[in-house]
């Protein structure tokens, strides 16, 4: 379970790890893989906690003054300047394409939610995932 | 439930004291596959194949009254369902899935669903997932941005020494136009990066941005006999990014990208 054990493939740029890190298997895993109807499963306790999308939505304006101060705190000349993701916070992708409303309160439900909560915020799940271009290019 | 294959008489086990156990399934598999002896799921339990005609459901005993989705438990199941896309077609049940008993797995998952996952299962076949994650340099490219853009740049100068109350609305222009600056760029480089992988692969998924350094994360379904020129054209893509960004290549794993189960949350 060791993680993060790059290696690069002859030499190159490309970043192989040799196993998946937990970020890349919460990014992986969760929200995706066949879905078993709720009717059938067993609920869990602490189960609601992970369904909720770790990617938190920010209101525009807010994203828009954190994008502010990191151009401004760039420094074009020396590049000394870290952290901007902290800075910047997540859902900059989403808040930029104005599909922001909505998200916050969904969430805060579901940390604070019951069985039936979970329920909803799963029904809400689609607008969140919106910004998602899905396109196949096999046929079924 | 009615009964329809014999894999169920093991429940005889779960009767009794041990109610608090459930089923957890991690994954649809052709019956027959044959699993890893040292294999070990969620509280290191062992993993078992449920078969139902030409399926099985890869199953492993959890307690259910206890808090569940720790780290070790989404590493468990990622384990499993990695370790068995390895030998098999596969299908990957969402995390966090726990059905009462064998009765149940058989009578209400795979019964009614056989020849549904069977197809599934022969589309998967010879495929593996990648999932190709890039990420900007995010000074290298704000310093783009300030450079491409003369009113940004113009912005810029105009409110760095000025306290935010006193440069409110400039401000909030300011990362609006940085905001929009950067989409054009993920546009750009994503497509740039979609044109060398995607003839190398079956299906493609891009996934849901996170981070403002994020550039693209795609899931890929690649063929084993598409592996080599599709890691070629992976490792074009980082050269490509070299200075601006980083690509990174995840996998083989199971093909949580391309099962049924999502679609239905996606509009």
């Amino acid at each position: 379970m060791t993680m993060v054990n790059q290696r690069r493939s002859g030499g190159g740029q490309l970043q192989r790890p040799s196993s998946s890190g937990l970020a890349d298997v919460v990014d992986i895993i969760l929200d995706k893989g066949l879905v078993i109807d709720a009717y059938v499963r067993v609920s869990l306790v602490g189960i609601e906690l992970l369904t909720i999308d770790a990617r938190v939505v920010v209101a525009s304006v807010d994203t828009y003054l954190r994008f502010a101060e990191a151009t401004n705190r760039l420094d074009l000349y020396e590049h000394g300047g870290k952290d901007l993701t902290e800075l910047m916070g997540d859902g900059v992708h989403q808040a930029a394409r104005g599909k922001t409303s909505g998200a916050i309160e969904g969430i805060k439900e579901a940390f604070t939610g019951g069985g039936d909560e979970e329920e909803d915020e799963e029904r809400r799940r689609p607008a969140k995932k919106a910004p998602a271009r899905r396109r196949r290019s096999q046929s079924e | 439930m009615t009964l329809t294959d014999s894999g169920a008489t093991m429940d005889d086990r779960t009767a009794g004291p041990a109610a608090l156990t459930a089923q957890y399934v991690y994954a649809i598999v052709p019956a027959g596959t044959s699993v890893p002896d040292d294999l070990t799921g969620i509280d290191d339990n062992g993993i078992e194949l449920i078969a139902h005609g030409p399926v099985a459901a890869v199953v492993g005993k959890v307690e259910t009254d206890r808090a569940f989705g720790l780290r070790d438990d989404l590493l468990a199941h990622s384990r499993v369902t990695d370790a068995l896309a390895g030998r098999c077609a596969l299908i990957p049940v969402r995390f966090g899935a726990v059905v009462t008993d064998t009765d149940a797995v058989v009578g209400e998952l795979l019964a009614p669903n056989v020849d549904y996952f069977a197809d599934v299962l022969d589309d998967l076949a010879g495929h593996r997932q990648y999932v190709v994650r890039a990420r900007y340099d995010e000074e290298a490219v704000l310093a783009e941005i300030v450079r491409e853009e003369p009113e940004i740049a113009a912005l810029r100068d105009h409110t760095r020494d000025l306290a935010v109350e006193a440069s409110w609305t400039e401000r909030l222009r300011l990362g609006e136009l940085v905001a929009r600056a950067l989409e054009i760029k993920r546009d750009i480089d994503s497509a740039a990066l979609l044109d060398l992988l995607v003839p190398h692969c079956g299906a493609w998924n891009i996934r849901a941005a996170g981070e403002v350094d994020h550039l693209v994360d795609v899931a890929f379904l690649v063929a084993d006999e598409q592996l080599e020129a599709f890691e070629q054209a992976a490792e074009q893509a980082a050269r490509d990014l070299a200075g601006r960004g980083r690509v990174r290549l995840v996998g083989p794993m199971a093909p949580y990208d391309f099962v049924p189960g999502d679609d239905r949350w996606v509009s």
